[in-house]
Parts: structure tokens; sequence; C-alpha cells
């Protein structure tokens, strides 16, 4: 289409050269079309590509009425329709190209004043300097009879189409200085990323409104847009312009490729070899913010990459962008102001990031759950322990206690009596409740030792050493630990001291943030699922090795940061 | 003599009254908690002190720190601590610190009025008291193994009898020996066992106790 309208124009410059914007340089005509079309090329670009689609077919608009604007050639135009086509649209290009500088970058008109900019340039480039003043001129009539027809003629008005345009000039110009003024303050009051994304399309393009400005101008004393020297010269500027809008559109794809490519370098290296803080910390270096979180959205709420659960800070405190896939938001960045303002990024980082941040949130779900998982379990295991330790205390306060007291009056009985039958009936009778108390005080101590709460594991093992004579305690710290890592520790030891009948040596140690438990025995401990739920339910592992003379060590670690 | 009794649990502090009525003791006062206990020995001063381990408000060691407390304020006055507890730490805390005139016996174990009369009576002498049971059971662990492997039958006895706070008067008397015999066991045993020979009986008893406790290699 851009060529054909191009075509056209070229052959209506060609043949009716004193009528022609570029004169009768072949050079200069190429250089006006070429750059229109470009301009379509540059506008379909944006459609296309971004930053956004509306801008993108205005700059693409403005390009094909610009190849337009040779066709009201009286000489050259071939046909009326050509030339009454380039008498109604011969200003309006610089309509959706004022328009596509006042949205570029969001698509939108964003103020009262910008729609009244946009607005007013139309009106004054295609109503009042191009359909209006068509509808009632008459070429032929004013001294121009070899013109083709106007078809468009209602009337004839000459002094209409001359007021027409007279105003049509003075408001362009208006117009334009409006519309500059409010996208170089936008500029300058934009984000550095912002800027850094639309500087290099609005400069040029206000440059070019410029110019068009300046031309009507120069044309308000002539009363309408004409093709003398410095109507040339300014056209031929306009071109040159335009030529930098489009490497201005260039450069944003550029741009865009070459941060595409970093992250997609950065997302291949992450596949390779992942770092510590994962893509979090690959898309903090590729977009230069240390300080960037990544989270995932996870049934309503946010976690990051290890699984736990975060609040999305207000985007008062800090800048925020939302990830889509599929329409569907699933991560957030949480950055420095201005970051990535730039919607370009933010769709390069959905395209090319999108896969793995599928993958970041799927480990992050399941670390979630793991974690989830983790604490029920603990709390299980701690539930248990605190039911285990009211069980002793009821056995010790409730049971014990009785039985005590039914010895002691067992006691008194026998002091009271002289009859040695009955005395020695009671003696037996004292006998029987002191072994109750024996078995009594063996299931209280195997269910929680008392020592293990009160004094620590140090103290418990001594303790159960008591009990269990084939334990040796060969060194475990006297300090305390947390009462979990206590019962993990004290519970996997007495199990095996229960099971295996040989000796059995322990041996503890603090490891910075790792308690260490070892123990030697002759023979290997049997079932250990019980226990390694107990560990496990704390992050620590437990480790079987066999010993070359057959014996075995098992290890556990447990986490004990203080 | 007179004796106080401390227990939060009111059916044995009424046993123990009885008992120790029948065994010819004359009791100055009840106490509930350890606070009380404390108050009533300072009040009325008896001649000994009859206490729980575990009473409130924590049901932990309260009858131990009172003891230790009493021992501490007025030394005259004898001190036999009760417990369930049959781990030999309870004992061990309190006797460290005041190896003379101090006990710790089974709760049971005082319900023979014999014993309860003895222990006490041995307190009242100075002496120091630790269950048989407890000590008992730490020889047992460590019978065929290490030092205690190389001591005799008769010296493993004149042992348990010293870590049970037996004066050696009284070990002769028990084994129907001379205390001159016993003073030879006695040399033998701190001899086998390596132990450093403590001029003092009661420190003797800590003495043989701590070997007897401890659970590192032998």
């Amino acid at each position: 289409m851009a060529v054909a309208l191009g075509v056209v124009a070229g052959v209506a410059a060609r043949a009716g050269p004193d009528w022609a914007l570029s004169g009768s340089s072949l050079g200069l005509l190429l250089v006006e079309l070429a750059s229109a079309a470009a301009l379509v090329g540059a506008g379909i670009v944006v459609w296309v590509r971004g930053p956004d689609a509306r801008s993108g077919l205005l700059l693409a608009s403005a390009g094909l009425l610009r190849l337009v604007a040779e066709w009201n050639n009286p000489d050259g135009a071939p046909g009326a329709f050509v030339f009454t086509v380039g008498l109604a649209l011969s200003a309006a290009a610089v309509g959706p190209l004022a328009h596509a500088l006042l949205v570029h970058g969001t698509g939108r008109l964003r103020d009262a004043a910008s729609w009244l900019a946009a607005t007013t340039v139309y009106v004054a480039a295609v109503v009042l300097l191009g359909v209006a003043p068509t509808l009632v001129a008459d070429p032929r009539a004013e001294g121009c009879p070899d013109c083709p027809a106007n078809f468009l003629r209602v009337m004839t008005h000459p002094h209409v189409e001359a007021r027409l345009q007279r105003w049509g000039l003075a408001i362009v110009v208006g117009a334009l200085a409006l519309t500059i003024v409010i996208v170089l303050a936008r500029l300058a009051f934009a984000s550095n990323a912002q800027r850094r994304l639309v500087a290099p399309v609005v400069i040029p393009g206000c440059a070019t409104l410029a110019l068009v400005a300046a031309d009507g101008a120069h044309s308000r004393h002539r009363g309408f847009l004409s093709n003398d020297p410095v109507d040339r010269r300014l056209w031929l500027l306009e071109a040159v312009a335009i030529w930098l809008v489009v490497a201005g559109v260039a450069w944003q794809r550029l741009a865009a490729r070459r941060f595409r490519a970093a992250l997609a370098r950065v997302v291949v290296e992450l596949a390779d070899s992942p770092p510590p803080g994962g893509l979090r910390g690959a898309l903090a270096y590729a977009l230069g913010d240390p300080d960037l979180q990544l989270l995932h959205a996870d049934g309503g709420g946010w976690i990051d990459g290890q699984g736990r659960t975060r609040r999305l800070p207000e985007p008062t405190d800090v800048a925020r962008t939302e990830l889509a896939r599929d329409g569907r938001v699933v991560a957030a960045l949480v950055h420095r102001p201005g970051l990535l303002d730039d919607p370009v990024r933010v769709q390069e980082l959905e395209r090319t990031a999108g896969l793995a941040l599928e993958h970041d949130r799927l480990n992050a779900e399941l670390r979630a759950q793991l974690s989830h998982l983790r604490i029920s379990r603990a709390q299980v295991v701690a539930v248990g322990d605190t039911e285990r330790r009211r069980l002793e205390r009821d056995l010790h306060d409730g049971a014990q206690q009785a039985l005590a007291g039914l010895a002691m009056s067992l006691g008194v009985a026998r002091a009271s009596t002289t009859n040695r039958t009955r005395a020695e009936r009671l003696a037996a009778a004292q006998d029987a409740v002191r072994v109750a108390l024996a078995e009594l005080r063996a299931m209280a101590h195997r269910i929680s030792p008392a020592a293990l709460g009160d004094a620590g594991l140090a103290a418990a093992l001594d303790v159960l050493a008591e009990w269990a004579p084939q334990l040796e305690v060969a060194h475990v710290p006297a300090e305390r630990f947390d009462p979990a890592v206590e019962s993990a520790a004290y519970f996997v030891v007495a199990s095996v001291a229960s099971t295996v009948s040989g000796r059995i040596v322990v041996d503890a140690r603090r490891e910075s943030d790792t308690f260490v438990v070892e123990l030697r025995a002759a023979e290997a401990p049997g079932a250990l699922t019980e226990l390694e739920d107990r560990i496990e339910a704390l992050d620590g592992r437990v480790v079987v090795e066999q010993t070359t003379g057959g014996g075995s060590v098992l290890r556990i670690t447990l986490p004990c940061a203080s | 003599m007179r004796v106080l009794v401390a227990d939060d649990e009111a059916l044995l502090r009424q046993g123990l009254v009885q008992l120790l009525a029948k065994a010819g003791f004359e009791v100055a006062g009840e106490a509930r908690d350890a606070a009380e206990l404390l108050r009533l020995v300072d009040a009325r001063r008896p001649d000994l002190v009859l206490t729980d381990i575990k009473m409130p408000p924590d049901h932990t060691d309260e009858g131990i720190i009172a003891a230790k407390e009493i021992r501490a304020r007025h030394p005259e006055i004898g001190v036999l601590v009760l417990s369930h507890y049959l781990e030999s730490r309870y004992a061990m805390q309190l006797l460290e610190e005041f190896p003379e005139r101090t006990g710790y016996l089974l709760k049971d174990r005082v319900s023979d009025i014999a014993v309860l009369a003895d222990a006490l009576q041995r307190i009242a002498e100075g002496e120091c008291v630790v269950d048989p049971t407890i000590v008992a059971r730490l020889v047992a662990r460590r019978e065929n193994a290490g030092p205690l492997a190389a001591v005799t039958e008769r010296e493993r006895e004149v042992l348990a009898l010293m870590a049970e706070g037996h004066s050696n008067r009284a070990i002769a008397k028990r084994l129907f020996i001379s205390p001159k015999t016993v003073e030879g066991h006695v040399g033998q045993i701190f001899l086998k066992l390596d132990i450093d020979e403590e001029p003092s009986a009661h420190r003797r008893v800590v003495a043989v106790l701590a070997f007897l406790r401890a659970t590192g290699p032998l």
C-alpha cells in the first residue's frame, strides 16, 4: 500500500516539479518518499512489538499520509481522484504524528491537555487545512484552468476557502506548540527507564512537529500552504527528522533485543548451574538491582524462592511489577523504583524468563509444602513429647504417691501389731507394693525421664546409663539445647539401648550450628523408622555406618542454631 | 528428737507423721511446700527435717534446694530427702555440697519403720545416708568391667556400705568383722580403684559415689 501511494506521489511530483514539495530533484524526492515509507515500516514494528500498539498504528498512518502530500500536484496528479485526495489530505499527516507522540509508550491520551492538543491538531490539519477548503475550492476557476477536477467541491467560495486556511494555519501552529510542550514536559518528568525507552522516538518526533509548525508559521503571511524554497527546505528537514524517528524505533528494538539476550543468557546459565540465589539472584544481576525480590503467587498469597510465605510490600514503599503468564499473574518483582517502568522490559522478562519462572515457582511451591510438612511433623513429635512428660508427671504424682502412701500405711499397721503372723503378712504386702512401685518407676522413666526436662541431655543420659548398664557415655556437652533436639537425641539413644544388648558408647558434640550424636555399638541397631521420623521432623539426618570390626556407628545430626 | 515433715501430698505426710510417732520421734510440724518448710525450720528449730523432693510451685527439685538452704543456715539440723527417683544425681547434688547430716532415700523404703528410724538416727549422729538400691545399681553396672572387676566379693560389700554412708565401725558391725579388717578392705579398695583416700569419712562417701557414677570409658 505504501509502495502504491509512493509510486503515485512519485509520478505526480516528477510530472509537475514546479508544484512538487521536493522540487525538481529526484534525490530529494526519493529521500522524502523513503522517509515516509520507513515511517510506515517503523509504525508497523511498534504496532507489533511495542512499546504500544496504538502509537505504532498512528506512526504508520502518518507515514502513509505523508505519501499523499504530493498528490495535489495540478501538473502531475494522474487524474481527478488523486488530485482531490491530495487536496483534502495534503496536511493531514501531522495529525496522527502528533497523536502518536502524545500516546507513545502507553497507548493512552493520559490527560485533558493531551486530548485537547491531539483533537485540535486533527481538526486544524485535516479539516481546516484539508477537507473543508476542498469542499469550497475550485482550482480551475482560481487561475489554474489545466488543473484536474476537484470532485469534492460542493460550491465555490474563494473567501471562505482562504479564511479556513488562514485559521487552519494559526490553529495548527498553536496546537503543535502545545503538543511539543506536553510531550517534552512529560519526558522531563519521566523515570529514567521510561525516558530511555521513549526519548529516541519522541525527540525527533517533536522536531518534526516543530518543523511542520515552522512551515505553518511561514505560510501564515501567504495564507495557504505552498512550495516556495523555504517550504521545500523545511519539507526536506522534516524528512530527515522522520528518518531520526525511524532510527529511534530501531534503537528501541535493539535495546529490547539486547535486554532479552542478556536475560536469556542469564536464564540459560541458571539452568546449567543454579547460583545460590536461584532465579532471584540471576534476575537481580541481569536487572542490576541487588535487592530485587522475586515472589511467586501461591493460592492468593505470595511465597519466595525458598517457599517461605511473604507479604507483598505496598507499592508506596517500593516499586513492584507483576509478571503474567497466559493472562494470569504468576509472579511479582519488588525492585527499586523506575527499574521496570519500561513495558518492553517487562514483556521481554515474561517472554524470556517464563519457563525459568515456572520452574522456580514449582520449586518454591515444593519447598513450601515440604516446610509445612516438616512443621506439622515437628508439631506431632512435640505434642507426643508433651504428652509423655504429662504422663510421667501423672504417674509420679498419682499412682506412685498413692502406692507410697499405701506402703507407709502398711508400715504403720505393721508397727502397731503384736501378732507375729499378721506382721509377717503386712511385711509381705509391703514388699508387693514396693515391687509395684519399682515397676512403675521404670515405666515412668521409659516414658519420659524427669532429668531430661529438668537438667538436659547430659544429665538424662547419665541417668539412662544407670538404667541401661551397657551404655557408656563418653562425652556429651553439658549445655542445654532446644527441648525438641534434646528429646530427639535422648530417645534415639534410649531406643538403641533398649534393642542392642552389647556395649554402646555415646559421643556427642556441637559443631557450630549442628549437634552431632554418635552411637558406637558392637551390633547394628534394628529398625530405625520411628527414630528417623523424629530426627527428620527437626530437619536432622540419621546415618548408619558399618565399621571394619563388624560393629556399627549410628550418627545423627540435628540443626541447633542458637 | 524433734522432726519436721514436708510433703505436698497429705496422705504421705500423715503416713510419715504416724510412722515417726510409732518410732518414737516427736513431730515438730508439717509443711506443704519448701517456703513453709524454711519458715517452720527457722521458727521451730527441729533436730531433723524429712522432706519430699518435688513440691510446689514447680515440682522439680525444691526439696533438694531447701535441704541445702537448711544445712547452710543451720549446720546442726540434719535433713533426709525422700523421693521416687532412683537416680543418683539428686543424692549427689545434695551430698557434694553437704556430705554431713544429710540423706537421700526412696519413699517406699522409709515405710519400714526400722529403716526410717535407723536413717534418722545416723543423720542425727552426723553421718550421711544413701539409698542402698541406688548404690546397688551403681555397683552392679560396673561389676564386670574396669577396676571394679578386680575387687573381691567382700571388698565389694564394704564398698557398697561405704557408698551408703556407713562408717567403718558400722560396716564392721554389719559384716560381723573387726574394724581393723574393714580398714584393711578399705585400703585395698582405694588402691584398686585408684581413688585418693579422703581424710574425712563424709568426703569418702562422695569420692566413692563419684567413682561409681562415672559413665565414661572405664
